[in-house]
């Protein structure tokens, strides 16, 4: 199993990389992981991950994308910017919550 | 001169039937079974206990599960074909050509689709003695086969191969309780506390529909609906989940023409309402049975006119040919496909359609076009929408599965991942690239993917391949043509 090592903590992973629910997130995992896929962090960047955690608190599962551009003012577009072809996975990678299951 | 000889020599007989005629070398059972290259699947091992008196106990409760797939209390669902499957197959290797996963892999003996159902013949008739190596390789093997049952069709004795392959699965999973992470754990049992295999709750599902309600409103500035538990409405629309998450076009693509149909329609946010996912169609009747009844439950709850199925092969299956198996008469359910109900509703006039041009191609899934026999209405309605349709071939009932079938699509290992477009894959690859090289152009290229499972194995396997074909479902394509307002889905 993968795991990640961020501010003297040790995260473990699951296969495809994301961190299980169970594990207390910090924002040094965030940092280090942004580091590891070479996603540089600004504000903006801060803003998405803000907005997925705080989704995920009241609903448990992520936001959808669209829900995420209307929520932060980003495009589709500028997500891809930020985050890369798959937006939504990377964000969650980096904000530490699971991807939803089943046939998605 | 030996008619085989004579019939070599002239080059009468496709490669097809000559494999079937090369005599196949002896087997040697532990060597030659699966050894999976493309890594293990997750919760599917077999693991050997580590105390002595315990192994054994483990071995005869693995010889108990094969037991019961034998007898008719444990298994009335599937007794019979699996009876005759294993019974009256001679082994004379036509359904191997038919099988794209076996073509995919480069035509690997062990992905022959009698391979497993042959070894599972020499288990039960104790013709080889059961053990570890065997058990774990039976149960892999069974899940690198996508149970689209075009096997069955090319048998001239009618062995359904497929059904053996999930008979398998069912008796791990019933028997031992072996079962993929992402099918059990992450797919049924999810579905089964939280109401979505997605996770998702109902007050997630609202809060989902809303928000989607208010984005349509916006980009096509008609005053759409999404109605949520609407009582007497004359349709329920039973989608897929993967759809609302990932594809949320659809739903809003089916909002919008049914606003301008005018059509009663309503959604269920009810557990077992809102998804029409079962996974235990891939690997058990149990919870096959249990999310069934769960799912006719609600549905009686709210009494629309009609159920119509959506983009989602297995939920057909489950809810259109299984059900009236499976349920008692007063539980049964009243459902029609979104196949069926689509182009009669486009057919009927009431929404001002244009017609596209750029080239479009369609796959049909097998839950719906093999096994329920559905693949006019459709081509119908897409012709009649499209200047520039150009079909698979081989089409209809005899249309490639995408390699994603029976949850594989499910298994998002990188491994998997690898496997799935590697070799379940390709054949359906080299298809779409064959029908949509005959209408070159510069703009986008299309195949409608009208499946939840075939539109995420789609998309994985065009992003592979780096292809610049776009995946798009069907109601996304249809709502694209509607006159009355701009195309808005994208691909």
């Amino acid at each position: 199993m993968p795991w990640l090592n961020a501010g003297g903590k040790r995260f473990p992973l699951d296969k495809e990389g994301f961190l299980n629910q169970k594990y207390h997130w910090t924002e040094d995992f965030s940092k280090e992981y942004a580091r590891v896929l070479k996603i540089g962090l600004t504000d903006d960047h801060w803003r998405v991950i803000r907005f997925v955690r705080d989704y995920i608190q009241k609903y448990h599962i992520p936001p959808i994308l669209k829900m995420v551009c209307h929520g932060t003012g980003f495009s589709e577009p500028d997500m891809q910017r930020m985050w890369g072809v798959k937006p939504m996975t990377n964000a969650c990678r980096v904000a530490g919550v699971e991807k939803p299951t089943g046939c998605i | 001169m030996k008619m085989r000889e004579f019939l070599y020599r002239d080059g009468i007989l496709s490669p097809i039937v000559q494999s079937a005629l090369k005599p196949l070398k002896p087997y040697h059972w532990v060597s030659d079974l699966p050894k999976m290259e493309e890594g293990y699947l997750d919760g599917v091992q077999v693991v050997e206990p580590e105390p002595m008196e315990k192994q054994l106990e483990y071995l005869f409760s693995i010889c108990d599960s094969f037991d019961s797939l034998t007898k008719s209390n444990d298994n009335w669902t599937f007794l019979k074909v699996l009876y005759h499957s294993i019974k009256y197959c001679t082994q004379c290797n036509l359904c191997s050509e038919f099988c794209h996963v076996y073509i995919g892999s480069g035509r690997k003996e062990i992905y022959r689709p009698i391979f497993k159902s042959e070894i599972l013949r020499r288990v039960l008739t104790q013709q080889i003695p059961l053990d570890y190596i065997i058990a774990s390789r039976l149960v892999e093997s069974s899940y690198r086969c996508n149970i689209c049952r075009r096997c069955a069709t090319a048998c001239p004795l009618g062995v359904d191969n497929g059904i053996v392959a999930r008979e398998i699965r069912k008796a791990f999973s019933q028997g031992l309780g072996i079962a993929p992470t992402a099918l059990h754990q992450d797919g049924t049992f999810k579905q089964l506390r939280l109401g979505s295999t997605t996770g998702m709750t109902p007050e997630a599902f609202r809060h989902l529909i809303r928000f989607l309600e208010c984005e349509i409103r916006d980009r096509s500035g008609l005053p759409v609906r999404i109605p949520v538990d609407e009582t007497n409405a004359d349709i329920l629309l039973f989608n897929n989940p993967g759809e609302y998450l990932s594809w949320p076009e659809n739903i809003q693509a089916y909002a919008l023409l049914f606003h301008l149909a005018g059509v009663n329609w309503t959604l269920s946010s009810s557990p077992g309402g809102y998804d029409a996912t079962n996974y235990g169609v891939f690997y058990d009747d149990v919870q096959l049975a249990r999310i069934l009844l769960e799912q006719a439950r609600t549905i009686h709850e709210l009494s629309p006119k009609k159920v119509i199925i959506g983009e989602c092969g297995h939920a057909h299956k489950a809810m259109m040919v299984l059900q009236h198996r499976l349920l008692p008469s007063k539980l049964r359910i009243n459902a029609d496909s979104i196949f069926n109900y689509l182009p009669d509703l486009i057919g009927k006039g009431a929404i001002k359609m244009r017609r596209q041009l750029s080239p479009v191609t369609l796959h049909d899934p097998c839950n719906v076009a093999r096994m329920l026999g559905i693949t006019i209405p459709q081509r119908q309605m897409i012709e009649d929408i499209s200047t520039n349709f150009v079909d698979m071939t081989p089409r209809g009932c005899d249309n490639y599965c995408c390699g994603g079938g029976s949850g594989l699509a499910l298994l998002r290992e990188p491994e998997q991942e690898a496997f799935r477009c590697l070799v379940a894959g390709r054949v359906k690859y080299q298809q779409i690239l064959d029908a949509l090289a005959k209408r070159p152009t510069s703009g986008n290229r299309y195949v409608i993917a009208p499946c939840s499972n075939c539109k995420s194995q789609i998309r994985d396997f065009l992003s592979f391949y780096k292809s610049d074909i776009k995946y798009i479902g069907m109601a996304e394509y249809v709502a694209n043509s509607i006159s009355q307002v701009e195309p808005m889905f994208g691909g």
